[in-house]
């Protein structure tokens, strides 16, 4: 169990450390930041300036180390246009990203985990035609489309919820139906294939042999093991919902991370961008090491491998 | 089917070539054959968009804007979907956005999966360290969230269709990767491998003529999936202004631009929407049926 803790943690801290390289280079392609910053009428010694004073002019690996150095200790530089914190401005946007992401998951899980398991059990049924349908549609439906059709069928026909903003629960309705449906097909297919491999393993013939009841033999050994896999998707997921919130929040005008991210990307805001882009990576390598621990305790296969 | 024995002939004492029960599946397969017909019917638009669209797509009429569609009162064949707020052609802009479309869809899942599948077989073939960085490219690749970064690339490198293309397709060849790795490792250890590698075969020939060929479907269904992914995104991107640039016709563009008239003119963001929803479905249909079509094991 050790070893594959340390290996495990050994590897997601390799793959944060790569991330926030990249995140970190990919803004630094964006042209030379000082002559933005700037502005269009400014001369060669302002722009000399702005570059000395942001430390643009030392080499990039020195940067990188520098602002690693503060990363680390949560201090991720300052906007360039409000000059707040960063650290600040992603704090106070993260609450409704993350009500929004968990809620949708939460959403989903609640809508596809029977629903799998139903048309596994029932296979060819129309219940299971019925799943298969809808995954099919939720995977090729646009989320940005999906949400004004939303909004113009119940928000302005119908004028059962609201529309923008987030004051209220009900507020929160509609994002959350249209960003899980992002997340549902994969779970309902995974809970179904998994099922349909459950029931037709031995173990699980051995129970119907033994003469257990269904109910039983359905939730307390076949979906047991088709859930191992369910659970990392549910973590690879929420990593997923975090940073494809942006089309929703836009389309729903909830003041989020992915908005923000979107705000900051128009305007060329580097440390912001490049902050969530780290922050992001960051809750999905934590998550997706939660996951593997929770399922290296379920399932002691995992450890041993 | 004739109650009476059918005649033997040769062709039902010889075993079916693979292509022969391909076929045979494809008719009984209608999941296949309504993917095809989609995927065909875009292609077609995509292709003679000049030739099949009613009016200029880019020609402004501002004495006729927001013309009614033909069902509704007022409306007339010349518009079959109405115009938009600029006086265009809403039928003639679908169609043209058809190319938009099926362009970046098709660059973007074939860009991925050439990079994505190379490394697959890369890492499946080889083992080892070069396994071990193969694994760990697509660790880092599925930490990075995908529509932020696809977002800042754009606002680096503009909204080209070009760039939009090689941008998305930076998102998806990690399921190749994965996908390819899993299979090499299986077709790695068949006997045809080890005859290729007794008599001296090099390791491209291997990997290109023997493993290639083996797991090719699998790379169809993804590219399948991919396309879709890869269009849906595109839409969004071009929703959010940082894909597509307007005026070109993109049916993320569509959306956005009848956002405004939504209240009123609902159809105007139905119909683009709806065009997306198919043709990923379309796609969809297709990459699975050629699967189920071309599954090894399906032959026996």
């Amino acid at each position: 169990m050790w070893r594959y803790f340390v290996k495990r943690l050994g590897i997601a801290v390799l793959v944060v450390f790569t991330v926030s390289v990249i995140s970190f280079g990919l803004l630094r392609l964006s042209g030379d930041l000082a002559q933005n910053l700037a502005g269009e009428g400014a001369t060669q010694a302002q722009v000399q300036d702005i570059r000395v004073l942001y430390g643009l002019d030392r080499p990039l690996p020195v940067q990188y180390v520098d602002w690693a150095g503060r990363a680390i200790t949560g201090d991720l530089g300052r906007s360039l246009f409000t000059n707040d914190p960063v650290f600040h401005l992603i704090a106070a946007r993260m609450p409704v990203t993350a009500v929004l992401a968990l809620g949708s998951l939460l959403l989903a899980i609640c809508v596809a985990l029977p629903l799998g398991v139903f048309a596994a059990v029932y296979r060819n049924s129309w219940i299971d035609r019925a799943a298969l349908g809808m995954a099919v549609f939720g995977s090729a439906v646009p989320s940005f489309w999906f949400a004004l059709i939303l909004i113009y069928v119940f928000g302005v026909q119908l004028r059962w919820l609201p529309i923008s903003g987030s004051t209220t629960w009900w507020h929160f309705v509609l994002p959350m139906v249209t960003l899980s449906t992002m997340v549902m097909p994969q779970i309902m297919r995974l809970t179904r294939g998994g099922m349909i491999e459950a029931l037709d393993a031995d173990y699980v013939k051995m129970a119907w042999a033994k003469g257990l009841n269904p109910g039983v033999v359905f939730f307390k050994h076949a979906l047991r093991n088709a859930l191992l896999p369910v659970v990392a998707l549910a973590a690879v997921s929420l990593g997923f919902l975090l940073g494809g919130s942006v089309i929703v929040e836009s389309v729903f005008s909830l003041n989020g991370i992915g908005s923000l991210a979107y705000e900051s990307i128009k305007r060329a805001d580097f440390p912001v961008v490049q902050s969530i882009l780290f922050v992001l990576s960051f809750i999905y390598v934590l998550l997706t090491l939660l996951s593997d621990l929770i399922n290296a305790r379920i399932d002691p296969r995992i450890r041993l491998h | 089917m004739s109650n009476a024995p059918a005649p033997l002939d040769n062709m039902d004492l010889a075993m079916p070539t693979p292509w022969q029960q391909s076929w045979s599946l494809a008719k009984r397969h209608i999941g296949l054959q309504t993917g095809a017909l989609i995927v065909l019917v875009a292609l077609i638009w995509a292709v003679f968009a000049p030739w099949i669209a009613p009016a200029d797509p880019y020609a402004q009429d501002l004495a006729n804007r927001l013309a009614p569609a033909v069902w509704q009162d007022g409306g007339s064949w010349a518009h079959v979907l109405g115009t938009d707020g600029f006086g265009r052609d809403v039928f003639s802009r679908l169609i043209w956005g058809t190319q938009v479309t099926m362009i970046v869809g098709f660059g973007a899942a074939v860009i991925s999966g050439i990079v994505g599948s190379t490394l697959g077989m890369l890492g499946g073939y080889l083992g080892g360290r070069v396994d071990a960085a193969v694994i760990f490219l697509i660790n880092v690749k599925l930490a990075m969230p995908g529509v932020l970064i696809a977002l800042s690339l754009v606002s680096i490198f503009g909204g080209s269709l070009l760039s939009i293309t090689i941008i998305l397709s930076l998102l998806f060849w990690d399921r190749f990767a994965v996908v390819t790795r899993t299979a090499t490792q299986q077709v790695r250890t068949r006997e045809f491998i080890a005859a290729a590698e007794c008599s001296g075969a090099s390791r491209g020939w291997i990997l290109f003529r023997e493993i290639l060929p083996n797991i090719a479907n699998q790379i169809i269904v993804i590219g399948s999936l991919e396309m879709g992914i890869a269009i849906l995104i595109e839409a969004a991107l071009s929703f959010l202004g940082l894909g597509i640039q307007p005026p070109t016709p993109s049916w993320g563009i569509l959306v956005s631009e009848a956002r405004d008239t939504m209240f009123f003119k609902p159809h105007l963001i139905v119909a683009p929407g709806l065009a997306i929803c198919i043709l990923v479905v379309g796609i969809n249909l297709l990459g699975d049926g050629i699967r189920d079509i071309t599954e090894p094991q399906g032959r026996n």
